[in-house]
């Protein structure tokens, strides 16, 4: 028996971790993740899954990464097929009730001027020096949309996948602190107060059937890159709307999400090794992801003061920055900051109409970049 | 992983060029095809006349 060697064997994974205590930091940015979906509640369903993933690829000769790792393994079957990200677009898709964009269509403008921030922070990406395709990747954050993101990366830049998912949600989780000041900043007290009529959210059967397949054939026509993110986000509220299916829109909003979201997380973490993780890149799509959402929110609330020139009805320009697709948080702090300027003043339903537009609006996006940067 | 190239080279104004126009395509195309969307609700909104629910 050589005890010695069976010895050296067991302790070849401490050894290597004080040799590598790079390995350690990202357990302990693991950690981190874990902490802030319990303690903050930040996205938990994808922080919690990547964090404990992180630790998992990142423990010394893990077996749960590599070759036959089955985190790679189902990295390579589910992120680098794009098969995960679109069977969440079914869930979302089975999520969203496009009534109260269908009632107030002129919101869908806000759903455009608030997808800025992906062709900034792409213009950005580049100067600091990222490839084209790094860039759009990097720039696609913007989107609020995780699984567009998620999309976009895997097919442009998949070595990015783990900083850029992480930014991603980081930063919708944080739209309450983000939006706010930069709001406050590009309105004044008056403009805040103004206040916008609420609206019957009612809507004939017909038109909501209608809708998720005519949208899929245009948008497909037009830019048939975006039928896999158009189309399948489609799909899943064809499920809700039709009426015959319910079981099944039912399954894609709780189990299809909650798998698909728990495979998900886990398997981006094995992109979240030290040598791809901790470096400066990392740094500077963490700051990129940042300007994203700002500059997501400056371009929709400028958007609508631009508009308020022309219009005889003013809109109130925060409404502009619910065109962001975080969903419904972005929808809720309009309301909120509304409530507090004006106790009269509600400004929720407008502001969905905005966001559900924002929801759309990056799926275009992100079928845009794909289309233009391939 | 790839290098970056360093920030505001020659190299990165290239991309950054490249960048601009995808921006200013980008943001005419999101914009076209929610112009298309929004007429496309107000023309179901006039066909379809139907009791809401």
């Amino acid at each position: 028996m050589h005890f010695g060697g069976d010895m050296g064997d067991l302790l070849i994974g401490l050894t290597s971790l004080i040799a590598n205590p790079k390995m350690i930091l990202m357990m302990i940015v693991g950690g981190i993740l874990i902490y802030l979906a319990i303690k903050k509640d930040y996205e938990p369903a994808l922080l919690l899954p990547i964090g404990f993933g992180t630790i998992l690829a990142n423990i010394p000769f893990s077996s749960a990464i590599g070759e036959h790792g089955p985190l790679t393994l189902l990295f390579n079957a589910g992120i680098m097929t794009e098969l995960f990200p679109i069977l969440i677009f079914i869930a979302i898709g089975a999520m969203i009730d496009f009534s109260v964009l269908l009632r107030n269509p002129f919101m869908l403008m806000f759903g455009a001027a608030a997808q800025f921030g992906i062709f900034f922070a792409m213009m950005m990406a580049s100067l600091l020096g990222f490839s084209f395709l790094e860039s759009a990747a990097i720039g696609i954050i913007g989107a609020a949309d995780g699984p567009t993101s998620i999309f976009v990366a895997g097919r442009f830049a998949p070595e990015l996948l783990g900083p850029i998912t992480v930014a991603a949600y980081s930063y919708m989780a944080l739209v309450p602190i983000i939006q706010p000041p930069v709001i406050r900043l590009l309105t004044t007290q008056n403009e805040r107060r103004i206040r916008m009529d609420s609206f019957n959210a009612q809507v004939p059967k017909t038109v909501k059937i209608l809708f998720p397949i005519i949208i899929t054939i245009i948008a497909g026509i037009v830019a048939p890159t975006s039928v896999a993110l158009v189309g399948f986000l489609m799909f899943g509220n064809l499920l809700r709307e039709c009426g015959v299916l319910d079981k099944l829109a039912k399954s894609a909003q709780n189990e299809l999400s909650s798998l698909v979201t728990i495979l998900l997380g886990i398997t981006i973490a094995s992109t979240m090794t030290a040598e791809k993780f901790l470096n400066l890149q990392t740094l500077y799509i963490l700051g990129l992801g940042l300007i994203a959402f700002i500059a997501n929110t400056a371009g929709g609330v400028l958007f609508a003061k631009i508009l308020n020139l022309f219009l005889k009805k003013k809109v109130n320009p925060m409404i502009g920055a619910a065109g962001i697709s975080a969903f419904p948080m972005s929808a809720r702090v309009i309301q909120k900051m509304g409530q507090k300027e004006d106790k009269q003043n509600f400004l929720l339903m407008p502001a969905t109409s905005a966001n559900v537009a924002g929801q759309i609006g990056s799926v275009i996006a992100g079928g845009l970049i794909l289309a233009l940067c391939s | 992983m790839n290098n970056l190239n360093t920030p505001f080279s020659p190299e990165s104004i290239a991309v950054f060029l490249e960048t601009i126009s995808v921006m200013l395509k980008g943001m005419i195309g999101i914009f076209a095809f929610m112009l298309i969307f929004y007429a496309l609700i107000k023309i179901l909104d006039k066909v379809i006349k139907e009791k809401t629910e």
